[in-house]
């Protein structure tokens, strides 16, 4: 499976946006992604911005990015009208569901 | 007599939550059409609402009535295989449903199904079943099934908790979700280390499956995972209030 759309997004604004090259970010989007338990091949917008506005800024200013908030507030905004792969259904809605939940 | 009271005990608490967990979830699938709740309800109605009291049955009229006693020992053996492979369809389905090796695996287990019902039937037909040491090899083949669904079980549920976990921390998980795949995980644990006891002394005791030793440990196993798998997928609302009230607890 490919990475999602919603990674492919953030990668390309924060390659534009700061010094670092297209490894490196890679590399730390992936970071963030794992620390915060997601995968980059089925994160959903909304679970981004989580990780963009917790997680990202503190990654980016260890790399030597001084206004990582910024960008990634701005990286963000962006990610608004992006529809996430709903094809199928996380573990997590299942097991809510089994238990009883919605 | 520890043994066979722990062994009573952990049939009929099994063959109690495998009607009341397995109808409860077989009834959502009814409802909802999806095949996860459908896989699960038939895996944990079938092993432990139908397999186990069949099985309890087949060895009470071992001796009495041989032939009825061959018949419970098939349909057990072939109702455990049908729910381990709907266990392993769950597994696929919710956790791995992108990837082409459980597919493989799901695959085996269909093929297991059918080489047990066989192998039972063709035994029992050939006057091979007469005690539990005949039933030694079909017992050992199944366990080792069984022990691979609960194990792959056990290992994508604590892997999915560790995410969830860090999910959590961040704002972005249900606790009670959360403990979810934790309990299913142990649920599985204690299932695989069941199969794990049964096919040791089905190996080397005389007695099998029916060592004293055997029947409190696999009963034990049975206990914990009946209880735990309850709290699980029927959980009481005290439960659900100390899961929260724990969480809420912690992210101050």
């Amino acid at each position: 499976m490919p990475d999602s759309t919603v990674f492919e997004t953030v990668c390309d604004g924060l390659e534009r946006a700061t010094s670092l090259g297209r490894l490196e970010v890679r590399g730390t989007v992936r970071i963030a992604l794992k620390q915060a338990g997601l995968d980059p091949r089925t994160v959903r917008a909304d679970e981004m911005a989580v990780v963009l506005r917790k997680l990202m800024p503190g990654e980016l200013q260890s790399r030597g990015i001084a206004d990582g908030e910024r960008v990634c507030e701005a990286i963000s905004r962006g990610l608004g009208g992006l529809a996430s792969r709903g094809a199928e259904e996380s573990p997590e809605a299942i097991f809510k569901r089994l238990g009883g939940g919605a | 007599m520890i043994g066979q009271g722990v062994g009573a005990l952990s049939t009929l608490l099994l063959f109690a939550v495998g009607w009341l967990v397995g109808v409860r979830l077989l009834l959502l699938a009814k409802r909802t059409r999806r095949a996860p709740e459908l896989c699960l309800g038939l895996g944990i109605f079938l092993i432990g609402g139908i397999a186990y009291p069949l099985a309890a049955a087949s060895n009470i009229m071992g001796e009495s009535a041989p032939n009825l006693a061959w018949l419970l020992a098939v349909a057990s053996a072939t109702a455990s295989h049908i729910g381990v492979t709907a266990n392993c369809i769950f597994n696929w389905k919710v956790f791995r449903p992108a990837s082409r090796w459980p597919r493989l695996a799901v695959t085996a287990a269909v093929v297991a199904t059918l080489i047990g019902f066989a192998g039972n039937l063709s035994a029992g037909l050939h006057g091979g079943i007469t005690s539990m040491a005949d039933k030694r090899g079909w017992t050992l083949f199944l366990m080792a099934i069984a022990l691979g669904a609960f194990s792959w079980a056990a290992v994508e549920s604590f892997l999915y908790h560790d995410k969830l976990r860090r999910r959590l921390a961040l704002g972005m998980a249900d606790p009670v979700v959360v403990d979810r795949f934790r309990l299913w995980g142990i649920s599985s644990a204690a299932s695989a280390t069941g199969c794990l006891v049964v096919a040791f002394f089905a190996w080397t005791s005389p007695l099998s499956v029916m060592d004293p030793v055997a029947l409190v440990f696999s009963g034990a196993s049975s206990v914990v995972s009946a209880v735990v798998m309850t709290l699980t997928f029927m959980p009481p609302a005290g439960y659900l209030r100390f899961i929260q009230t724990r969480h809420a607890t912690s992210a101050q």
